[in-house]
C-alpha cells in the first residue's frame, strides 16, 4: 500500500484491542495454545500491529498453495523484520507462518513460541510439515542484499523427505523504512539425492534462486 | 492368550487387566508391590516385594506368557520416592526381561514409557516424535530410558516384536501423580512471565491404548498423548486457582513450599513445567489406529471435577 501510514493509526487501535483481549484471556485461562506453543490471537494482534508499521508488497503469492505444507527459504539481512514481513506477506494469503530458529536464553522461549517461533531442530520441522503448515527458514546474515546467506541444510532435510515444496524467498527493505517487498518464487526443483545430499544440494539451489531473485530487482 | 501384567497393583495395570480379562480367551496374571485398586473378575494376582526377584521370576517363567504387558514402572512422587521408585522399577524391569529369556510361547512384549526419555535440554525440540533420539534431563527419563534399553536388548535376543509406549504426564481423577497433585493445589506457583505448554493423557487413554497395543502385535515405539496442549498457568485457571508467578530462584523456593503442603514436584514435573514438554502422536493414530478420547484440556478440567469424597456401587455379584 503506497499510503499505508494514513492507515496506521487505524491498525495501531486494532492491534492494542486485540492485545489486550488477550491479556484478558489470561486471567480465565480461556485461551487456546498448540503443541507447539502458538496462539493464534496473539499472532493476530502482533499481525495488526505489523501493519501500523510497515507496508508490504508482495510478489509471487501464488506460488504459495492455499493449503498443505510449504517451506519458505527466507533471505536474512540485519534479520530483526525479515521474519515479520514475510509473516504479513503470507497472512494476506490466510497462511500463518512458522518461523525457525529461537535465539538468546531460554527465558525466550515461551514468548516467541507464542508468535510461531520453533527450535531449529529437524523434528519440530518434521512435525509442522507433517501438519500441513507455513515453515520459514532463515538463511544466514549477509549485509549485502544481492549475495544472500548460506541455508543450515539439517532443517530442510524434513521438506525433502515428506516431499514439500521449498519457495525461495527475497526480502528488500530498510529496517528504518516502512516499505518492505517480499518476493516469493516458485519451488526449488527436488534434489537428484536424498537424505542429507539432497539437502545440502537443496540449501545451494535454493540460494542460488534467492541471489538470482535480488539481482533481478 | 496368556498376558502377564507387571505393575497390576497401580491404576494403570488394574485398568489394563479390567479390560483384558473381558475377553474369555485371555488368562491373566498379574504381579505387583502393592495390591491392584479395584476389583478384578477372573484375573490372577500375586503380591511381590521388590526384592524378592526368584519369586517374581518363578512366577513368570511357570506362567509361560505369550504376551508381557510391563507397567512396573514408578514414577517418583507419585506413590513412592524418587530413590524407591527408580529402584523398584530397574528391579521389576530386570527380573521379568530375565525370566522371559526362558519364556518358549513368549510373542509379543508391550512396555510403559514416557515423553521425559527425550527430555527438555537448552535447544532441543519441544515436540519431539518418536524418530527424535532420546536425551532423558531428569531421574524419571533416564529410568524409563533404562527401560526401553533392556526392551530392545531382549527383543534383539529373542527376535519378538517390543511394543515401546510413550505417555504424555498420566492424568485423571482418583490416580496418584505429581503433577495432578501440584495443579490441585489452592495456590500454583508457575513460571514468569510466560509459560510453555504440556501436554497430557487421560488414565482411560492410557489404559485404551495399551489394550489397543496388545491386539495390534505391531512393535515399535508410539508417542501417546493428548491432543492439543496447555500451559501451566492455563490449567490452573481453568482449576479457578490462584497462580503465583516465579522466576529464577524463586523456583526452587516455591518446590520447598509446595512439598509442604504435601505436593512435593519431582525434577520431570518442575522439567515440564518450566520448560514445557509435548509430543507429537500421530504415528500411534496410523499405526495403532488409537486416538486418545479426551484432549488435553478436557484432562485438565476432569482432574478439577474430581469429588473430595466419591461413593462408589460395590460389585456385589462377586461376592
Amino acid at each position: 500500500m503506497k499510503w499505508g501510514f494514513l492507515t496506521a493509526p487505524k491498525h495501531l487501535v486494532d492491534g492494542q484491542v486485540r492485545l489486550a483481549r488477550c491479556m484478558a484471556s489470561r486471567f480465565d485461562g480461556s485461551y487456546e495454545i498448540d503443541s507447539w506453543g502458538f496462539d493464534q490471537e496473539i499472532h493476530a494482534a502482533l499481525m495488526s500491529l505489523g501493519k501500523a508499521r510497515w507496508d508490504v508488497v508482495v510478489d509471487g503469492l501464488v506460488n504459495v498453495p492455499q493449503t498443505g505444507p510449504v517451506l519458505l527459504a527466507v533471505q536474512r539481512r540485519f534479520g530483526l523484520s525479515e521474519q515479520s514481513v514475510v509473516s504479513m506477506a503470507l497472512a494476506s494469503a490466510g497462511r500463518r507462518v512458522r518461523r525457525v530458529g529461537i535465539p538468546g536464553p531460554v527465558v525466550f522461549e515461551a514468548p516467541m513460541r507464542l508468535t510461531g517461533g520453533v527450535m531449529a531442530d529437524p523434528a519440530e520441522v518434521r512435525g509442522l510439515l507433517r501438519d500441513g503448515h507455513v515453515v520459514a527458514v532463515p538463511m544466514r546474515r549477509s549485509l549485502i542484499s544481492t549475495s544472500p546467506g548460506s541455508l543450515d541444510p539439517v532443517v530442510l532435510e524434513p521438506a525433502i523427505d515428506l516431499g514439500v515444496p521449498v519457495l525461495p524467498v527475497a526480502v528488500h527493505g530498510s529496517e528504518l523504512g516502512r516499505r518492505w517487498r517480499v518476493v516469493i518464487d516458485p519451488p526449488v526443483p527436488p534434489p537428484m539425492e536424498d537424505g542429507r545430499l539432497g539437502a545440502i544440494e537443496m540449501a545451494g539451489m535454493a540460494r542460488e534462486a534467492v541471489d538470482a531473485v535480488s539481482r533481478d530487482r | 492368550m496368556r498376558i502377564l501384567i507387571t505393575g497390576m497393583g497401580g491404576a494403570i495395570g488394574t485398568g489394563v487387566a479390567q479390560k483384558l480379562e473381558r475377553d474369555p480367551d485371555n488368562e491373566i496374571l498379574g504381579v505387583d508391590l502393592m495390591p491392584p485398586r479395584r476389583h478384578l473378575r477372573r484375573a490372577k494376582f500375586h503380591l511381590v516385594q521388590t526384592g524378592d526377584i526368584s519369586l517374581r521370576t518363578t512366577l513368570i517363567r511357570d506362567f509361560d506368557p505369550e504376551v508381557i504387558v510391563h507397567l512396573g514402572v514408578y514414577e517418583p512422587h507419585a506413590r513412592s520416592n524418587p530413590l524407591d521408585s527408580t529402584r523398584r522399577t530397574r528391579a521389576v524391569t530386570r527380573s521379568v526381561f530375565h525370566a522371559g529369556l526362558d519364556c518358549g510361547s513368549l510373542r509379543h512384549i508391550v512396555v510403559r514409557s514416557g515423553i521425559e526419555v527425550y527430555g527438555r535440554e537448552r535447544g532441543t525440540a519441544l515436540r519431539p516424535d518418536e524418530d527424535t533420539p532420546i536425551n532423558p534431563t531428569s531421574r524419571f527419563g533416564r529410568a524409563l530410558a533404562e527401560v526401553e534399553e533392556s526392551a530392545r536388548a531382549f527383543s534383539s535376543l529373542r527376535d519378538i516384536p517390543v511394543t515401546i509406549l510413550r505417555f504424555a504426564p498420566i492424568i485423571g481423577p482418583y490416580i496418584p501423580s505429581p503433577l495432578g497433585r501440584y495443579l490441585r493445589l489452592p495456590v500454583v506457583p508457575v513460571v514468569a512471565p510466560v509459560d510453555s505448554p504440556i501436554q497430557l493423557v487421560h488414565i482411560d487413554d492410557v489404559c485404551d491404548s495399551t489394550v489397543a497395543a496388545v491386539r495390534a502385535r505391531v512393535g515399535g515405539v508410539f508417542n501417546i498423548v493428548g491432543e492439543g496442549a496447555v500451559t501451566g498457568s492455563q490449567a490452573a485457571r481453568l482449576g479457578n486457582r490462584l497462580i503465583v508467578p516465579v522466576w529464577g530462584p524463586g523456583w526452587q523456593l516455591s518446590k520447598l513450599a509446595t512439598a509442604a503442603f504435601g505436593s512435593p514436584l519431582p525434577e520431570h514435573t518442575a522439567e515440564a513445567m518450566r520448560r514445557g514438554q509435548t509430543a507429537d502422536g500421530s504415528r500411534a493414530h496410523k499405526e495403532l489406529d488409537f486416538v486418545p478420547a479426551r484432549t488435553t484440556r478436557e484432562c485438565v478440567e476432569d482432574l478439577y471435577q474430581w469429588a473430595s469424597i466419591v461413593r462408589v456401587d460395590v460389585d456385589r455379584s462377586a461376592a
